[in-house]
């Protein structure tokens, strides 16, 4: 196929000047829906969104193919178009990047975007604002490719934030009931708390490196690159770095001056190396210093930057402690709990550490955090999951679990088994979600499980490609889940045996425990949702339907990808051997093994374990609810880890207890002794002042000639008598 | 108080004039004028009034100038108290003027609101 495509890709200048057509199509088609639609009748604007979205996928498949072709050279694309923020020493612009990491990101962005767009005409025919819905998925299109295309991180925290307001407004749709707008308000200011975290990363960043740039900027006529143009002077043994270096030639640079092959920790004394630019002067000195009351040991800033930005992750990616929000995130309509809150915006988080993963390579304490708090939330979220009753519940909790996932595998130093269970995820829990939203929407908008049943005859595209969604979850071996997921607990379970620190296998332990629920939670849905008798009423019953091709064709789609994306991309991003496919395909560096038999050995015990409780998994699902009749009924069971787990081990209560209602206690004093008594008594007063001075002084003038005479001579008068007195 | 003025100096014509009976006499004129001005509702009343205080003014000067003149008389100063009957001149001038223009503005404002009291001329209060 490739010798087809190659020939028919533009030049690279013809993309360069094009790229901007990925953010701009669902731009266009935001405003048009946005100032138009109200006019459009419900089909015309959906196919306008649609087309938005398409167009866009179509334009970033054309830069993807260059991207990923040898032949055309490894430089990847990237075009500025206008300075932003320019400071004597600091400078920042607008400009669009795509390279081999960020096309995988672009292309489920865009690809799965358009089928869930195509899948809304379907499933929002009956809305009464279509157009706005539509409008909204276009801006969050939009925002998101910001997000992954941006050059320089604060164009990625413009697009974050972006897609965080979208998230908002899509949550809220149906905003006439309040608990809509509440899980709206709830995701929003729960983001915003990891956006600090996110910022405190930005600001460290350029305290330190000077600069938010991903790469040196794009020279005119040649383009950027997509690796760091930092290079090791084969003669002299000098680290060469490029003008105007940005944070990827830092690391680069950093890694080849300290980093040799069996460390992946900076020295504790390192600092930043005065490097030699490229060109013919090649001697020129940069001046990158930490500043003054930052500490001056630099690993020490790189570990604290880290954090910062993986809080910033956790909040956008859901994970321990700010996963609260993505379970009631999906009071928004189905299509968005796919697209937003399964497989694009909540791997944002994902994306942004691997975007700076070499960074995040240096620091070992922040990876041990990320991986444990991966850990804990891939456990902790899935023992939810296994006694929720409304599917999109078990589907959001699923989704907190597998980004857990993501998590361990980033912080194993598997950069790359996190972007493919990210783009593998992305396939099967779309599936999910809008296999999930076909059958409520057969169900006549009913979500309780306990009320469907029965329905694999009824829904039979629907059954079948949600059992391939639901296979691929649990992850059964050949599945695509199984691909990604797999790889990363056997990375765990190899970091084990390479460093012997404990805590890996107890990660790896919970990781297996969390995959075993996921097996379960799956299939009790399944089982409850397909099988069994039909348990809703009879009116429900009769309108039971399968959906029309708008919502199937995406189904199938995913349902092939969920099925075969491990055979078709598996090879990008699993690594037989350090620095190998991953850094071919996708110039990810994954940190490196001391012993680079230590993955190789826990292979095979972790191949044997993740298909045992994979198929456990199933098997007890089915014993339990495979046959029908045994109904999960949470009111009536004594059990209280079973009671804890349908309530969510209380954290939402713990979190009013804890923050929430001290937050308004306090808010409430500050907004009487603050705000009305002494702010409002500052202002009103004055002003209140005056009015009754002036209310004084207006009496003054009666308007009456002889009373202006006598005060004339009054005065003169009183001042005679004053000068009398004076020059005695 | 701290003048010290020579109250016996007017002469006229050998006779001595009391320059102290001068300045009562104007000093009770000026302050009927004030009374008027500051009481009476009447505008027109109120002119005459001021022209009282202006008469009484004008009195004060003429009477000083003459002590002024008889003071420096020795000295065969032609020109002495010169400048207090010029001034008493001058505002007799000025009163007629002022007089003239008032008493017209006077009759316009009678013919269109039927009224001289200054009660009713609040107008430049709302």
């Amino acid at each position: 196929m490739m010798e087809w495509i190659v020939p028919h890709i533009p030049s690279r200048e013809a993309l360069e000047s094009k790229m901007v057509l990925i953010p701009l199509f669902p731009f266009v088609g935001f405003l048009i829906n946005g100032l138009f639609g109200r006019t459009f009748s419900k089909p015309f604007a959906g196919f306008v969104g649609t087309v938005a979205a398409l167009s866009s996928f179509v334009v970033a498949l054309m830069c993807v193919c260059h991207v990923h072709d040898t032949e055309l050279g490894r430089a990847g694309l990237h075009v500025s178009y206008a300075k932003w923020l320019v400071t004597s020493d600091f400078s920042c612009s607008f400009g669009l990047y795509i390279d081999k990491l960020s096309s995988v990101m672009i292309l489920v962005v865009t690809g799965i975007g358009t089928l869930i767009h195509l899948y809304s005409m379907g499933y929002m025919a009956h809305d009464r604002s279509v157009w706005r819905f539509f409008a909204y998925l276009n801006l969050f299109l939009f925002m998101m490719i910001l997000l992954v295309l941006g050059d320089n991180i604060l164009m990625t925290f413009v697009g974050w934030e972006g897609v965080g307001l979208c998230s908002y407004l899509l949550i809220g749709f149906w905003y006439e009931e309040s608990k809509n707008a509440a899980a709206g308000m709830k995701a929003f200011v729960v983001n915003r708390i990891g956006d600090l975290g996110f910022l405190m990363g930005i600001f460290t960043l350029i305290a330190v490196f000077g600069t938010v740039n991903y790469v040196t900027a794009p020279v005119k006529g040649e383009g950027g690159s997509v690796t760091p143009q930092t290079t090791l002077d084969a003669k002299t043994k000098a680290v060469v770095v490029p003008q105007n270096p940005g944070l990827l030639d830092y690391t680069e640079a950093l890694r080849l001056t300290y980093i040799k092959d069996e460390h992946s920790e900076l020295p504790e004394k390192a600092e930043l190396p005065k490097f030699a630019t490229g060109g013919e002067k090649n001697t020129v000195s940069i001046p990158m210093s930490i500043p003054k009351g930052l500490g001056n040991s630099l690993a020490g800033l790189i570990t604290l930057t880290c954090i910062c930005l993986f809080i910033g992750a956790t909040g956008k990616s859901a994970q321990i402690p700010l996963f609260v929000w993505l379970p009631d995130a999906m009071a928004g309509p189905t299509p968005v709990s796919a697209l937003i809150h399964a497989a694009t915006m909540v791997t944002s988080g994902i994306y942004m550490v691997c975007r700076l993963h070499s960074l995040f390579a240096f620091s070992e304490t922040a990876l041990l955090l990320i991986c444990g708090v991966g850990a804990a939330t891939a456990l902790f979220a899935a023992l939810i999951g296994l006694t929720q009753l409304d599917i999109k519940k078990v589907l959001a909790y699923s989704t907190v679990s597998q980004l857990g996932y993501m998590f361990i595998g980033l912080g194993a130093g598997a950069f790359s088994l996190g972007i493919f269970h990210v783009l593998t995820h992305a396939f099967f829990k779309a599936l999910l979600f809008l296999g999930a939203g076909s059958v409520i929407h057969a169900m006549s908008n009913e979500q309780d499980m306990r009320k469907m049943g029965g329905l694999k005859g009824k829904l039979p595209w629907t059954f079948a490609t949600m059992l391939i969604g639901s296979l691929a979850l649990a992850g059964v071996p050949g599945t695509s889940g199984w691909f990604s997921k797999d790889n990363i607990l056997a990375t765990v379970l190899g970091r084990y045996n390479d460093t012997h620190n404990n805590l890996y296998l107890v990660f790896y332990i919970m990781g297996i425990v969390a995959a075993f629920c996921t097996a379960f939670y799956t299939f009790r849905l399944v089982f409850l949702t397909f099988f069994g008798e039909n348990r809703s009423s009879e009116e429900v019953k009769h309108h039971i339907h399968e959906s029309p091709w708008t919502m199937v064709l995406p189904l199938v789609v995913l349902a092939f990808l969920a099925l075969a994306g491990g055979f078709l991309f598996g090879g990008m991003f699993i690594e037989e051997k350090s620095g190998g496919e991953a850094f071919e395909h996708l110039a990810i560096r994954n940190v490196p093994f001391h012993e680079e038999h230590s993955l190789h050995e826990a292979h095979t015990p972790n191949l044997i374990l993740t298909g045992i409780v994979a198929l456990l998994g199933i098997g007890l699902a089915f014993f339990r609810y495979g046959k029908g009749g045994n109904i999960p009924d949470p009111e009536k069971s004594n059990n209280l880890v079973y009671k804890a787990s349908f309530n969510k081990f209380y954290v939402d209560e713990i979190y009013d207890a804890l923050i929430v209602f001290p937050f308004c206690v306090i808010s409430e004093l500050l907004h009487w002794g603050m705000d009305i008594i002494l702010i409002d008594g500052l202002v009103c007063g004055a002003a209140e002042l005056v009015r009754n001075g002036s209310s004084l002084l207006k009496r003054i003038q009666t308007g009456l000639m002889n009373t202006y005479a006598f005060a004339i001579l009054s005065g003169t008068v009183a001042f005679l008598i004053y000068l009398l007195i004076k020059v005695q | 108080m701290g003048f010290d003025l020579p109250f016996n100096v007017i002469a006229d014509g050998g006779g001595l004039m009391n320059l102290k009976g001068c300045l009562i006499l104007a000093g009770v004129i000026f302050s009927i004028g004030a009374w008027g001005v500051v009481a009476r509702r009447n505008v027109l009343t109120v002119l005459i009034s001021l022209e009282l205080m202006l008469n009484a003014v004008n009195l004060v000067f003429a009477s000083f100038a003459r002590m002024h003149a008889n003071m420096t008389q020795s000295a065969n100063n032609a020109t002495a108290g010169e400048n207090g009957q010029i001034f008493a001149l001058f505002i007799i001038a000025v009163a007629a003027a002022e007089a003239a223009v008032g008493l017209a503005i006077l009759i316009t404002y009678f013919r269109n609101k039927e009224t001289v009291d200054t009660r009713d001329m609040k107008e430049l209060k709302q």
